[in-house]
């Protein structure tokens, strides 16, 4: 039952390149329209290289929404025992979920990519994604590809966590899973937040 | 949740394992790509540049030649000069592009678009390339900047309003007055040429008179001269009748010589003449 947590299928895969290809098409009509720019191959860089940005908290979300209930119930049933085995249970999850949503990323990412060559007035496509993915910084990625961890592994902390206490109180799962979800928002946007004040630059000042 | 679930043989799930290996492969994928233009996959030379204003370079930026990017900016570092270095990467097949005449400019196509680092090509003197060897230095060109263009622009904008108020008023009232002008030439070009063809008009008329009694005196001229060479043919004829009358007459027989002359009468003869 644990292994079942955030594991990989088609519809979180289909449902987490939807979301990629939505936010990369939303962003360049944001940019384009007023901008008047649909043909300038920039704006539909900007607008991967921002979906790449977004695409941690979007499998966060993916990963609440769709293994939140599970993972509240797993919780739950560790409620009575020592935190120890929640932590073990965390442990025992942890590597299979990081793969899994890392795994997520390049569908994101390439769905965005085909989002963003289908704006383009002329179809010259092979360029376009050459441009595109010459376009993506290698740093942004890797940092993508940890803050989507990161991200996953606070989310099923938390669900497990918040599982637990609504068993222990006497709330029903579902209050738990509400109280997971505000918390897991709220914990992976400061995340988010203070990755982007502290981690980002500090490793910039590092690397010069 | 004991042990024993925890080293229960996991199933094997095509579908897991499909949509890892395809996420494998459009990572892979995606690594390729961006590491073609970054010339991750193919050899480089180092270039460095120094500039005193390095404002609007990062690292990443894309290198151009020509239009066509050939690499991207390495590093940017703060000398104790307090100039700017910046570090290139450049792929080794341009590398022959790239000569001592050769200067890196910061260009940028318009204000949307990213700026890059323009490399002109040199290849009359282009040094050779080599993987690993000591860093290159090319030189550097600061291309002026937006705000530098404005104030230009700005101060262009006084002598262009007076040219566009010059361009108003010539067109506005000296070019109907030229029109008018013109016009009037026109009108009296015309008249002239009335008055110019009339005159040829009378003109050929008399050449025509004087011309048909030149021809008539011609022709007068030339039947006076023919009866003239009439009269000459008749007076040639009768000389010729009374030649021929003479050199037949016994006279002209007996001055006549003799067909073998002896040199005794011939002496005689010319005694006799003499």
């Amino acid at each position: 039952m644990a292994q079942q947590l955030g594991r990989l299928d088609l519809g979180g895969t289909a449902l987490a390149a939807l979301g990629g290809a939505s936010i990369c098409m939303g962003l360049i009509q944001l940019l384009a329209e007023p901008l008047d720019q649909v043909a300038s191959i920039d704006v539909q860089d900007v607008a991967v290289q921002t979906t790449l940005l977004t695409a941690p908290l979007l499998i966060s979300l993916l990963l609440l929404l769709r293994e939140g209930p599970r993972m509240v119930r797993q919780g739950a049933r560790l409620a009575g025992r020592h935190p120890r085995w929640r932590r073990q249970l965390w442990l025992q999850v942890a590597w299979p979920l990081s793969l899994n949503m890392i795994g997520l990323v390049p569908y994101v990412l390439a769905a965005a990519m085909l989002a963003a060559m289908a704006t383009r007035p002329e179809l010259d496509s092979i360029s376009d994604l050459l441009l595109l993915l010459g376009g993506l910084n290698p740093r942004m990625l890797t940092f993508s590809l940890l803050k989507t961890v990161l991200f996953a592994l606070a989310t099923l902390w938390i669900a497990l966590q918040q599982g637990a206490r609504a068993e222990l109180q006497g709330f029903s799962q579902t209050t738990g899973l509400s109280r997971a979800i505000s918390m897991t928002l709220a914990v992976v946007l400061g995340l988010d937040l203070l990755w982007a004040l502290t981690v980002e630059s500090i490793i910039n000042n590092l690397g010069g | 949740m004991g042990s024993a679930q925890r080293h229960r043989r996991r199933p094997f799930n095509p579908e897991r394992l499909s949509l890892l290996g395809g996420s494998a492969l459009l990572g892979g994928l995606i690594v390729l790509g961006m590491g073609a233009p970054r010339n991750w996959w193919s050899n480089n030379i180092q270039l460095r540049f120094e500039t005193s204003n390095g404002a609007g370079i990062s690292p990443g930026m894309q290198v151009m030649i020509a239009g066509y990017p050939v690499g991207r900016v390495r590093q940017v570092r703060l000398l104790n000069n307090a100039h700017v270095q910046v570090s290139l990467s450049v792929g080794a097949e341009q590398a022959h592009m790239i000569g001592r005449r050769s200067r890196a400019t910061l260009a940028q196509d318009n204000l949307l678009d990213k700026a890059y680092i323009a490399i002109n090509p040199d290849v009359s003197d282009a040094a050779p390339a080599a993987h690993g060897a000591e860093m290159r230095t090319i030189g550097y060109e600061a291309s002026p900047s937006l705000a530098v263009l404005v104030r230009k622009l700005a101060a262009n904008r006084v002598p262009l309003e007076k040219v566009i108020t010059s361009t108003a008023t010539l067109v506005d009232q000296r070019l109907p007055r030229s029109l008018d002008q013109l016009d009037q030439t026109l009108i009296s070009g015309q008249r002239l040429a009335g008055s110019v063809e009339r005159e040829l008009v009378g003109n050929s008329g008399n050449l025509q008179g004087r011309a048909g009694a030149a021809a008539d005196n011609l022709e007068r001229t030339l039947s006076s001269v023919q009866s003239t060479l009439n009269d000459i043919q008749d007076l040639a004829r009768s000389s010729n009748a009374l030649l021929q009358t003479i050199s037949r007459s016994w006279l002209m027989q007996l001055l006549q010589p003799t067909s073998a002359p002896q040199p005794g009468n011939g002496d005689q003869l010319r005694n006799k003449r003499e």
